[in-house]
């Protein structure tokens, strides 16, 4: 097992690499010249080769993104930012920290909220607590963030004053974007446990376990509910690590400064540093977000589990050959 | 006073467009230590009428209609939820037809035997433990492979794990689901040799459900033919082997090969088995059956006791019109 963790850990150099490459040389090849935009209007020739000097833009193709990965791989160095001229790395580490907190909270809420009610809707399916969470899923799923934001603004900032509009000034500042954040993770969670539960607890080894005489309830705890939440893992990782990324409307909205409005800012003012940097981390989160999924594929599935490990059981299956086990 | 009797059992599914007859007022006994062969074919209302048994039948659509099933005198029909969990597993359990599916693939083995441990009696986890291993060895499984998961099992030890815990409270009554349907036939001959071991060992009645005439002469003492959910006929193994009445049964015996006489094609039974939702007003069987007359489509035919013991449900046979 620890030999399958280091082999996709290893896995993921070559991976990042291809994205590191492939971020650089399209924004390196995308039309707008920096030095201008930094320059401004109203410069001389030589401020301007002064300044691709500086950049190291003058160089060829090949020399930057070499420079651009040494950098990256020698000391996380993933250059300043044109505009600002802060390094990218320390403004991306203090913002990942923010997007990271609001990630974390919404799909821990995201998981607690949602499990229970897509149980709930499959063991009464037709029921009206069934209705009501599904409709309330479909509902909330089908609502953009974009809409429900401002209509959570208006209600909770400006009508009633609990929390504060934008901005991030303590806790309270935190409840919104997280609420908007977690109703649409909410709703696909209950939706997709609600399907796997459905599918599960009509398995011949669920009647398997009824006929052992267990009740109810602990069928579902003891042999459904494990069974139905391996696509509720796929669903919960792949949209943790979108959050991590930067929820880009949310942000905006509520002006957070987190990762989403940081690679906003960069497209808007073709910074590049900052586009390539973010890039980089979403990427990285996602390969290790996948990682972290597949291990706890194997803690669910022990039949994954053994795929992994599939070499050593082979072994241990030959030696059982040689005992003369005939039950093998 | 039989272990369990089934008296006037009807289920039905109640599908929006349709009803689907099951299961028709059946009729059984199964006496402590013996074994009841239940025989048909696919879509009888054989596993109905066992999920009914244990109270597992998928509700909706099943519902049962009319009938009480006594064990032990209590219908367990009546009875509420709970203290049909007591029975279940503990008193009557079952095993499934198939053992690719019926066991929980994220469990190991050990731990799903366990279980009906835990449910059923005081045992502390290890006790438990060290009785599932025992319910292993029994079955002819290492007990170091406890800790292994389902998918690690060929097909025949599943069905073994199956049998073990089917078996693990040592059940009066026991429900076996064509135990061998979905086994090759070197492996069906050991698992039902393990059972009849079993059921001698533990003196466990046990409703056996197949299709196979063989496996029906090989462990039953008493056989039960059903066609489209009613019983046709109904006898010990020795009168309904010996002396098969009703056209069915004797078809199905037609439908075998033998290895003492040497015949170019086996003879099935033509035609197929009425729609389960829309049976024929009189006798269920007319359709495919050689002997009908005018009568057969009409009336449907009374469950005659022909010789103690021995029923048979056919117009041409006893009462007014003997042959």
């Amino acid at each position: 097992m620890a030999k399958y963790v280091l082999k996709r850990i290893l896995l993921l150099i070559p991976v990042l690499l291809g994205v590191l490459i492939v971020v650089f040389t399209i924004t390196y090849l995308t039309p707008g010249d920096p030095v201008v935009t930094i320059l401004g209007t109203g410069y001389t020739p030589e401020k301007y080769v002064a300044k691709a000097a500086e950049l190291g833009l003058d160089k060829s193709y090949l020399e930057q993104l070499w420079n651009y990965i040494w950098h990256i791989f020698t000391r996380l160095d993933f250059g300043k930012s044109y505009i600002t001229n802060v390094p990218v790395a320390t403004e991306l580490a203090t913002r990942v920290v923010v997007t990271a907190k609001i990630a974390i909270i919404t799909i821990i809420i995201d998981v607690l909220v949602g499990v229970p009610c897509g149980i709930i809707a499959s063991t009464k399916q037709y029921s009206a607590w069934d209705y009501g969470f599904t409709s309330f899923a479909l509902l909330s799923s089908a609502i953009p963030s974009f809409v429900i934001a401002p209509v959570f603004q208006v209600i909770f900032c400006v009508k009633l004053r609990w929390f504060p509009l934008a901005g991030l000034a303590g806790v309270s500042s935190y409840v919104l974007p997280i609420a908007v954040n977690a109703l649409g993770g909410i709703a696909l969670i209950t939706r997709m446990t609600r399907s796997s539960m459905l599918e599960t607890i009509r398995q011949d080894y669920i009647r398997t376990a009824k006929a052992k005489g267990m009740g109810r309830r602990e069928v579902v705890r003891k042999h459904a509910l494990k069974n139905a939440l391996i696509p509720v893992i796929t669903v919960t990782g792949s949209s943790f690590a979108l959050m991590m990324g930067g929820a880009l409307v949310v942000e905006m909205i509520f002006t957070i400064p987190g990762l989403g409005t940081y690679l906003y800012n960069g497209i808007t003012n073709r910074d590049y540093p900052i586009i390539n940097g973010s890039v980089i981390l979403a990427a990285t989160i996602v390969c290790i977000m996948s990682i972290v999924v597949d291990i706890t594929y194997t803690v669910v599935d022990p039949r994954l589990k053994t795929q992994f490990v599939s070499k050593k059981s082979g072994n241990r299956r030959k030696k059982l050959a040689q005992a003369g086990d005939g039950h093998v | 006073m039989s272990l369990l009797e089934i008296k006037n059992l009807t289920v039905e599914y109640v599908l929006r467009k349709s009803v689907v007859h099951a299961v028709n007022n059946i009729s059984l006994n199964v006496d402590a230590g013996k074994t009841l062969g239940l025989v048909g074919e696919t879509g009888a209302g054989k596993t109905t009428t066992a999920l009914s048994i244990m109270g597992l039948l998928p509700h909706p659509p099943a519902k049962v209609q009319s009938g009480e099933i006594l064990f032990e005198g209590q219908d367990l029909l009546k009875m509420k939820e709970h203290d049909l969990e007591n029975i279940r597993g503990n008193k009557i359990s079952m095993i499934f037809q198939d053992p690719m599916t019926a066991l929980n693939p994220v469990l190991t083995v050990g731990e799903q035997i366990a279980e009906t441990f835990h449910l059923h009696g005081n045992y502390s986890r290890a006790e438990a433990e060290k009785e599932s291993l025992k319910m292993l060895e029994m079955v002819g499984i290492r007990p170091e492979r406890s800790t292994e998961y389902p998918h690690q099992f060929s097909g025949g030890m599943k069905q073994r794990v199956v049998i073990a815990m089917a078996l693990a409270c040592k059940p009066q009554l026991l429900i076996a689901d064509e135990p061998t349907t979905a086994l090759d036939v070197t492996i069906q001959a050991q698992v039902l040799e393990l059972m009849n071991d079993l059921k001698v060992t533990f003196n466990t009645a046990m409703l056996l459900i197949t299709h196979d005439l063989g496996i029906v002469a090989e462990t039953c003492d008493d056989v039960a033919i059903i066609y489209a959910g009613q019983l046709v006929e109904y006898g010990s193994i020795e009168q309904i082997f010996d002396n098969p009445l009703h056209p069915y049964t004797i078809g199905l015996f037609g439908s075998i090969p033998s290895l003492d006489e040497d015949v170019e094609r086996l003879k099935p039974i033509p035609g197929l088995m009425p729609d389960p939702a829309n049976l024929p007003v009189g006798c269920k069987f007319c359709t495919r059956c050689s002997r009908a007359v005018k009568q057969c489509e009409e009336a449907e035919p009374e469950y005659l006791e022909v010789e103690p013991g021995h029923f048979v449900r056919c117009n041409r046979i006893g009462g007014t019109d003997n042959g």
